[in-house]
């Protein structure tokens, strides 16, 4: 199982930061659609995950990834052969989330404003509200979950960049492209929300060191 | 403990490389003196490895062909009709089709010999109808066929 996580890692997380495959893309951008279907099967992960990151809710982040990639194909000849793959997709990935939103929900605050002026706001969530105590989660030795589900309680700008970054494998420069904030931005939501997941994750911090 | 005050709130900036030379340096001097900061650093650094060896989600498993269907059923409707598919020739194209046009109107209707309409003595019409081919877009070309009318007589 290790061995399988191992390989999935490596085809899918770590560092994939090169572009797809330029012939593969100049098929692509040609109309042909099976060619597409082999840009998407290298992508939907990462994309995935990243709508994800914003929406929270699995069907929905399955349907904008659809949208995406649909905005994507018909975007495909406007790809400059000299701009980066991954950034031009997460914009696009970007401006499908945003424009939902637009339609669903008027009084939504956009993702820039949402931490406030000091980039330290805290989520109202916290794990202990969840009913979940510290003793059952390190007796089940379920890390993943107690991980992802202190990603889920933080703020949206934060959990965004600590998906790109920890996630996919994103540097900040990268990141600040897609979400067009300067980097010295990107690495103070990444601290800040490193420290909210620091103080969250404690019992496992604590198990870790008891180990 | 009062001089980690002013250094906790720069440990994640730290830990993430968030930090300019000068400020880098004065943290790892506090770190180097202070057991508790020190500890905290490891903690934050130990949460970045969680977040790595963090699964992605998986996404449902039919996205591609539900994708594949729309795709291909956009591609449908997108077929250009012929007149669009023209205007989608590269600009130069353009340019040498316009010429060619030019070139071909010029060698079908200038007239190539430049004698005159009706020659002295001979009579008009056969020359008109030798003709007729040439003058079929001279705009007086009408008129010149009801005058010879009229002068042949009905």
């Amino acid at each position: 199982m290790e061995c399988v996580c191992f390989v999935h890692r490596l085809i899918y997380v770590r560092h994939e930061t090169d572009t797809p495959d330029l012939a593969t893309v100049a098929r692509a951008r040609e109309g042909d659609v099976e060619a597409f279907g082999e840009l998407f099967r290298q992508t939907q992960v990462r994309i995935y995950n990243f709508v994800l990151s914003m929406v929270a809710n699995p069907a929905d982040a399955a349907d904008l990834t659809q949208q995406v990639y649909v905005a994507a194909w018909k975007g495909l000849a406007g790809l400059r052969s000299d701009e980066a793959f991954w950034v031009w997709l997460h914009r696009i990935a970007l401006n499908v989330v945003r424009d939902s939103r637009k339609k669903t929900t008027p009084e939504w605050v956009p993702l820039e404003s949402e931490i406030g002026e000091n980039e330290g706001g805290q989520a109202p969530v916290s794990l202990a509200d969840e009913g979940y105590t510290p003793d059952a989660a390190v007796a089940a030795q379920d890390t993943q979950a107690w991980v992802r589900k202190a990603i889920a309680t933080l703020p949206e700008a934060h959990r965004v960049v600590v998906t790109m970054h920890h996630l996919e494998g994103m540097e900040v420069n990268e990141i600040a492209e897609v979400l067009g904030v300067p980097p010295g931005t990107v690495l103070s939501r990444l601290a800040r929300a490193r420290e909210t997941l620091r103080s969250r994750l404690n019992h496992l911090v604590q198990a870790g060191r008891a180990g | 403990m009062k001089n980690c005050d002013s250094f906790q709130g720069k440990l994640g900036a730290y830990v993430v490389g968030g930090l300019d030379q000068a400020e880098r340096e004065a943290v790892q001097r506090h770190l180097a003196t202070c057991r508790h900061c020190a500890a905290e650093v490891q903690a934050l650094e130990q949460v970045g490895r969680m977040l790595d060896e963090m699964e992605p989600a998986e996404p449902p498993p039919f996205m591609w062909s539900r994708l594949r269907q729309e795709l291909l059923a956009q591609q449908a409707s997108n077929v250009r009709p012929w007149w669009k598919a023209f205007w989608a020739w590269p600009r130069p194209l353009y340019l040498g089709l316009a010429t060619a046009l030019v070139v071909l109107a010029l060698v079908f209707f200038l007239p190539t010999e430049s004698e005159p309409v009706v020659a002295e003595g001979t009579s008009p019409a056969p020359y008109v109808a030798r003709h007729h081919l040439a003058a079929w877009n001279d705009p007086l070309h009408d008129k010149v066929l009801a005058g010879l009318w009229l002068a042949e007589g009905p």
